[in-house]
C-alpha cells in the first residue's frame, strides 16, 4: 500500500470478504506469511525479524476500568455533567510504560472507589431529579411507578451498554422495587438506584471475555462495539455504531470495521490519536509540562503551557488528513508559533498571542522530536538532560532497554569535573560499570544537545562550543549523525523506529504490553505499516480490525 | 524575626473559630474527662522539599533563634530534632520526590519504573507508620475514622500512587483530601450524631440517621453481591478477579463502619456535650496557589476530629510530587519546587521564609494540641506523636542524608527525648529505625513487627527515643 488509493482498494477488497469471517475478523489475517514473502520477501525477512514468535494462543479475558476521561465522556452523553467533574476529582492510578490507560493500572483501591463516588455524587443527584421530576410519585406509594421503573431500565442499559432486558439490567430494575421497601420513598430509592448503577462493574468496566467461557473464543459483538467505541473515542459507541451492530448478522464483522473506518475519522478519534503521541512521547500535561519548564528552564509561567498549545494544533493539523504519516510528523518543518514560544524559537516578525502556521528553520527544527514540548519533557536540569533524552528515545522511539541496572553501580558523576553537558557526562563512558548503559543512551541524548533546557536551540553550552553528534554504531556499523536533525532524518528511514511505532500503536489500543502471540498480528501489522509509508490510519485499523482485537480464552 | 507568643484560651476561640471553640474545656464532655487513659495519638505529616541545613538545625545549646523553626520555639521541650537518619532504597531510577515520598512513611521502595522511564509510577510496597498504628490501635477499640487524612496544597488528580502518604499495603492508599468541605462534612456528620440531644436513640437525628444507614447497607450488600456474580458471569480469575476484590473490600469496610454506627446510635451515645455551631467552610482551596485560610482550616478540622475522638491517627500532606505549591500569602508568585531549587538570586531568602511559614503553620497545629485537655491533666500534645518528615534533605540537591526529622509530643510518656537533638549512638542511621521506634512506642511488639519496611536498612530501635 504506497498511497491512500491503494489503501483504500485493500479496505474494499477485505470488506468484500468479511461476509465469511466468523467474526470481526480484520484486514491483518488477511496477509498471511506466505502472501506477505511473495509481495516483499526482504520486508517480511525484517518483519519476521522485529516479531519472530508464531505462538497462536489468545490472550486472557480481561476486565478493563474506563478511565475518568471515558467514564465523564459517557455521562456527558446523558446528561450535562460539568467539565472536569470526573476527571478533576478522580486521582491517576499509575502509568505503566508512559500510558494512562493500561488495563492492568486502572483500578479502584480503596481511596480512588471512595473519590470517584464523591466526584460521581452531584450527577447522580441530577439524574435523579431528572426521573423524580418526570415520573412524579404519592408520598405514601408502596410500589416503584411504571414511569421511574422505565426510565431507570433506559437509563442503566445505556450506562451499562448492555439491551435493556438483559440479566444486569434487570437486577438493577428489580433493586429499584426492593430499595423502596427500605427507603419509604420513590425519590430515595431512585437515587441509590442510581447510586449502585454508576458503582456497578457493568458501568465500570468494559469486559472482553468470551462467549464461550469454557473453550474460549470471540467476544460477542455488543463488546466489540464497546471496546471500539472506548478505544477510538474514549467514549461509549454511539446510536450508528449500535445500529450496526444490532442489524448486523452473527459473523458478518463489515459492518464493524466499516463503523471504525468512520469512528477514526472523526474529531474525537484524531483527539485521541493526539493524545496517543503525546503519551507515547511522555509530553505531559500543559499544566505539568508548565511548571517544568519553570523549574528546569528558568522561565515564567505559561510558556510551558504554549509549548503544549503548540503541539496540541501541530497534532491536530496534522492528524486531519486520515493519510497522515509517521514521516510527516517526524520531518515536517512547521509549526504553530506565537508571541509566548517565540521566545524559544526567536523568528523575526511580530507574533501575537493567537498561533499561526509557520515554517522553521530546517536545519534546526524537524518535527515533533525537535518541538520544544518534546525537549522540555524530558530535561533532569545539566547533565541529565542528555541521560533523559536518550532513554526515552531509546525505550519509546526504538523500543530497546537498556540492561538492568547493577544496584552497586554509583551513579553520582565524578567530583571537580568542568565544560559542557557533554563533557562531564562523557565521563560516564570511561567508567566500565556505565559504559554498558551510557553507550547506548548518551549518543541519542548528544544528538539533542543543540537544544537547551526549555527547547530553545543553543550553540553554546557552559562556555564551550555545542557538539551535537553522535555515534550511532550500535544501531547500525559506522553510522554517526551530525546532530538531531540528522539523527531524526536517519530515524525516519530506519525499520528499527517503524517497528517500534507499531509496537507502541499496539500498547496504547490493547492497554497491554505486547506478549509473544501478539507478533503475527504486529509482524504483518508492521509489514503494512512500512510499506503504506507509515499511515497511521492504516496500522490503527490493522490493529484494531483484527482477530486478536476480538479473541480471548 | 516575629515570635510566636503563647496564646490565651480567649485569642485561641477568636483565632481558631470552630475548632478553639470546641477545644475549650468547659465545653468538653464530662463523659470523656471520667474515661480511662486512651491510647495515644498519632500525627504523620510531610512537609515537600525538605530544608536547607543551616536554617534548620537548631544552633548550639539548642537554640531555634534566627532559624526557620523559630515559631516552635514555644514547644521546644514538647519536641526533638532526630539526626544523622538518611533515608535509603535500592534502586535510583525514578522520580527523586516521588519516590521519597513513598519511602518516608513506609520504609519500602517504590518499584522500579517497568519501563526503565521515570514515571511509571507505583505503589510503594509496605504499609506506612500511621497506618500500623492505626491498625493497632483499632485491635482494641473501634474509632469512627480509623484514620483521617488531610491535605493542603495536593492537587489530587496529579498525586501518583507513590506521592501519597499513607499506604495500607497492597496498593491500598489512603488520599489526602483537600477539600475542606468535605472532610468538614465527613467529621460533623459523626459528631451530629452524639453531640446535644442526638445521641438518644429516638431523638429526630438518630431515627434519620438510621434510616439512612438502612439505606445504605442495603445498597451496600446488592452492590457487593453484584460484584461477586459479575467475576462468576465472567469466569475473572487473578489478577483481573483482583481488580474488583479491592473495591469490595473498600465496601465491606463501609458495611463495617455502618454496622458499627447503628449499634452506637442503637445503644445510645454517652456523650450530651453539646453540637458544635460552627459552619461548614464553603471556600473550595486552590491546590496551586495555597492561601493562608487553607491551612488553618484543615488544622482546626483535625484538632475538631481529635476533641471529638473521632480517630487517633491523622495525616497532613502539604504538598504531592513535586509539589506545586505557590505560598501566595507571602507574596510569591513562583512553585515552591522552583525556589526550593534555589533557581535564582534572592531564593535562598524566599525558601528560607517558605519554610518558616510552614512552621508557623505547625506551630499552630502544635498549640491547638497542647490546649486540647486529656484525663489525668495532661494535654493531646503529650498523648500525642506528630513526625513530620520530607522526602528529600533538602530540595536544591535532592539528597537524602540527614533528613529534616521532627518528632513532637510524649505518646503519653512512652517517647523519650523531648526538648533536644536525638542523635542515634548506637548505630541507628536509617529512617527505618525511626519508624520502627515509632511503631514500638505505639505498642506494636518486636514480635509483631521485629523490623520497619526494607529490612536490610534496619538497625533496631532507637534506644534514646524510649522512655
Amino acid at each position: 500500500m504506497k498511497n491512500s488509493s491503494a489503501y483504500l482498494f485493500l479496505t474494499a477488497v477485505l470488506l468484500m470478504g468479511f461476509n465469511n469471517c466468523s467474526k470481526f475478523e480484520g484486514k491483518s489475517e488477511n496477509l498471511n506469511d506466505a502472501s506477505a514473502v511473495s509481495i516483499d520477501p526482504d520486508g517480511y525477512s525484517l518483519a519476521l525479524q522485529f516479531f519472530p514468535s508464531n505462538a497462536t494462543d489468545n490472550p486472557d479475558r480481561r476486565i478493563w476500568r474506563l478511565t475518568p476521561e471515558q467514564i465523564e465522556n459517557v455521562l456527558s452523553g446523558i446528561i450535562t455533567v460539568t467539565p472536569g467533574q470526573i476527571v478533576n476529582n478522580m486521582p491517576l492510578e499509575g502509568l505503566r510504560y508512559g500510558y494512562d490507560g493500561f488495563s492492568e493500572s486502572l483500578q479502584f483501591f480503596g481511596d480512588t472507589y471512595e473519590q470517584y463516588q464523591t466526584a460521581v455524587d452531584p450527577i447522580v443527584t441530577a439524574l435523579a431529579a431528572r426521573i423524580t421530576t418526570a415520573c412524579p410519585a404519592p408520598p405514601t406509594s408502596t410500589v416503584i411507578t411504571p414511569c421511574a421503573a422505565g426510565k431507570i431500565r433506559k437509563l442503566t442499559a445505556n450506562l451499562f451498554r448492555e439491551p435493556e432486558t438483559s440479566d444486569s439490567v434487570n437486577a438493577i430494575v428489580t433493586f429499584l422495587s426492593d430499595q423502596l421497601l427500605v427507603a419509604t420513598k420513590e425519590d430515595l430509592a431512585v437515587r441509590d438506584t442510581i447510586n449502585v448503577a454508576l458503582s456497578s462493574p457493568y458501568f465500570l468496566y468494559r469486559r472482553e471475555v468470551p462467549q464461550d467461557l469454557l473453550s474460549g473464543g470471540a467476544v460477542p459483538n455488543a463488546r466489540v462495539a464497546e471496546n471500539l467505541a472506548f478505544t477510538l473515542t474514549n467514549s461509549a459507541p454511539d446510536t450508528q455504531l449500535l445500529q450496526a451492530v444490532a442489524t448486523s448478522t452473527e459473523g458478518d464483522s463489515a459492518p464493524l470495521l466499516a463503523q471504525a473506518t468512520r469512528l477514526l475519522n472523526s474529531p474525537i478519534a484524531r483527539k485521541n490519536l493526539a493524545q496517543f503521541i503525546f503519551e507515547w512521547l511522555e509530553i505531559p500535561s500543559a499544566a505539568v509540562l508548565d511548571d517544568q519548564v519553570a523549574i528546569m528552564a528558568y522561565s515564567t509561567a505559561g510558556l510551558g503551557a504554549a509549548l503544549h498549545k503548540e503541539s496540541e494544533m501541530f497534532l491536530a493539523d496534522l492528524l486531519q488528513s486520515p493519510t497522515a504519516t509517521l514521516p510527516s510528523l517526524l520531518t515536517s518543518t512547521q509549526s504553530y508559533v506565537n508571541v509566548t514560544n517565540n521566545k524559544i524559537y526567536g523568528i523575526p516578525g511580530s507574533f501575537d498571542s493567537d498561533f499561526k502556521k509557520t515554517p522553521l528553520d530546517p536545519a534546526q527544527r524537524m518535527g515533533i522530536l525537535t518541538q520544544p514540548s518534546f525537549l522540555a519533557s524530558h530535561v533532569g536540569g545539566g547533565d541529565m538532560n542528555i541521560v533523559n533524552r536518550g532513554k526515552l528515545y531509546l525505550s519509546k522511539v526504538l523500543c530497546m532497554k537498556p540492561p538492568v541496572l547493577n544496584r552497586d553501580v554509583n551513579i553520582k558523576l565524578p567530583e571537580g569535573i568542568t565544560g559542557s553537558a557533554r563533557q562531564r557526562i562523557s565521563q560516564h563512558v570511561n567508567q566500565p560499570t556505565c559504559a554498558s548503559c551510557h553507550n547506548i543512551i548518551d549518543p541519542l541524548g548528544y544528538a539533542n544537545e543543540n537544544y537547551g533546557s526549555d527547547g530553545a536551540w543553543r550553540t553554546v553550552d557552559s562556555g564551550q562550543p555545542v557538539d551535537a553528534s553522535a555515534d550511532l554504531s550500535f544501531l547500525e556499523a559506522n553510522r554517526s549523525v551530525a546532530d538531531s536533525v540528522e539523527m531524526i532524518r536517519y530515524l525516519n528511514s530506519s525499520e528499527q523506529m517503524k517497528q517500534c511505532f507499531v509496537r507502541q500503536v499496539f500498547r496504547y489500543l490493547y492497554g497491554r504490553l505486547e506478549i509473544p502471540s501478539d507478533d503475527p498480528l504486529l509482524r504483518t501489522a508492521y509489514f503494512n505499516f512500512s510499506r503504506s509509508q507509515g499511515e497511521i490510519n492504516n496500522v490503527v485499523l490493522d490493529l484494531i480490525g483484527s482477530q486478536r482485537f476480538v479473541t480471548r480464552k | 524575626m516575629a515570635k510566636i507568643h503563647k496564646v490565651t484560651r480567649r485569642e485561641l476561640i477568636k483565632e481558631f473559630g470552630l475548632i478553639g471553640f470546641l477545644a475549650s474545656p468547659i465545653l468538653r464532655s464530662v463523659a470523656s474527662a471520667a474515661a480511662p487513659p486512651a491510647p495515644a495519638r498519632y500525627i504523620s505529616i510531610y512537609k515537600p522539599f525538605g530544608f536547607m541545613p543551616l536554617t534548620f538545625w537548631p544552633k548550639p545549646g539548642y537554640n531555634f533563634t534566627g532559624q526557620v523553626i523559630e515559631p516552635l520555639n514555644p514547644f521546644k521541650n514538647d519536641i526533638r530534632f532526630i539526626q544523622n537518619m538518611n533515608m535509603k532504597w535500592v534502586d535510583p531510577d525514578g522520580d527523586t520526590h516521588g519516590k521519597g515520598m513513598g519511602s518516608l512513611f513506609t520504609g519500602t521502595q517504590v518499584p522500579a519504573p517497568k519501563s526503565g522511564l521515570t514515571n511509571d509510577y507505583d505503589f510503594p510496597m509496605g504499609i506506612s507508620i500511621d497506618q500500623r498504628i492505626a491498625n493497632n490501635i483499632q485491635l482494641t477499640k473501634t474509632y469512627p475514622f480509623p484514620s483521617l487524612h488531610f491535605g493542603v496544597g495536593i492537587l489530587a488528580t496529579s498525586s501518583q500512587p507513590m506521592c501519597r502518604i499513607s499506604h495500607r499495603g497492597n496498593k491500598i492508599s489512603n488520599a489526602s483530601e483537600e477539600n475542606a468541605g468535605i472532610m468538614y462534612d465527613k467529621i460533623m456528620g459523626k459528631i451530629n450524631m452524639v453531640c446535644g440531644t442526638h445521641g438518644s436513640p429516638t431523638s429526630p437525628e438518630s431515627l434519620k440517621r438510621l434510616a439512612e444507614i438502612r439505606r445504605g447497607r442495603s445498597s451496600l450488600d446488592f452492590s457487593l453481591t453484584s460484584l461477586n456474580d459479575f467475576k462468576k458471569k465472567y469466569g475473572l480469575v487473578g489478577a483481573e478477579a483482583e481488580k474488583l476484590d479491592a473495591t469490595a473490600t473498600k465496601l465491606r469496610e463501609v458495611e463495617t463502619a455502618l454496622a458499627a454506627e447503628k449499634t452506637l446510635i442503637e445503644t445510645g451515645s454517652p456523650t450530651s456535650r453539646p453540637c458544635p455551631t460552627g459552619t461548614k467552610p464553603t471556600a473550595v482551596y486552590d491546590s496551586m496557589n495555597i492561601e493562608d485560610s487553607a491551612f488553618k482550616t484543615m488544622i482546626d478540622l483535625m484538632l475538631l476530629a481529635f476533641d471529638w475522638d473521632l480517630t487517633r491517627v491523622l495525616t497532613l500532606q502539604l504538598g504531592v510530587c513535586p509539589s506545586r505549591s505557590i505560598y501566595t500569602s507571602l507574596g510569591y508568585t513562583r512553585i515552591l519546587h522552583s525556589l526550593s531549587h534555589l533557581d535564582q538570586p534572592g531564593d535562598e531568602a524566599r525558601l528560607f521564609n517558605a519554610d518558616r511559614y510552614i512552621m508557623t503553620k505547625i506551630a499552630m497545629l502544635l498549640q491547638g494540641l497542647k490546649t486540647m485537655p486529656d484525663p489525668g491533666g495532661s494535654n493531646a500534645l503529650y498523648n500525642s506523636t506528630v513526625f513530620m518528615g520530607s522526602e528529600v534533605s533538602q530540595g536544591n540537591d535532592h539528597n537524602r542524608h540527614n533528613m529534616p526529622f521532627i518528632v513532637a509530643g510524649n505518646a503519653g510518656g512512652r517517647l523519650a527525648g523531648a526538648g533536644s537533638v536525638v542523635n542515634p549512638a548506637m548505630g541507628q542511621t536509617n529512617h527505618h529505625d525511626l519508624l520502627l521506634t515509632l511503631a514500638r512506642v505505639h505498642g506494636i511488639s518486636a514480635a509483631t513487627l521485629p523490623t520497619y519496611g526494607d529490612v536490610e536498612y534496619n538497625n533496631g530501635v532507637i534506644p534514646e527515643l524510649i522512655a
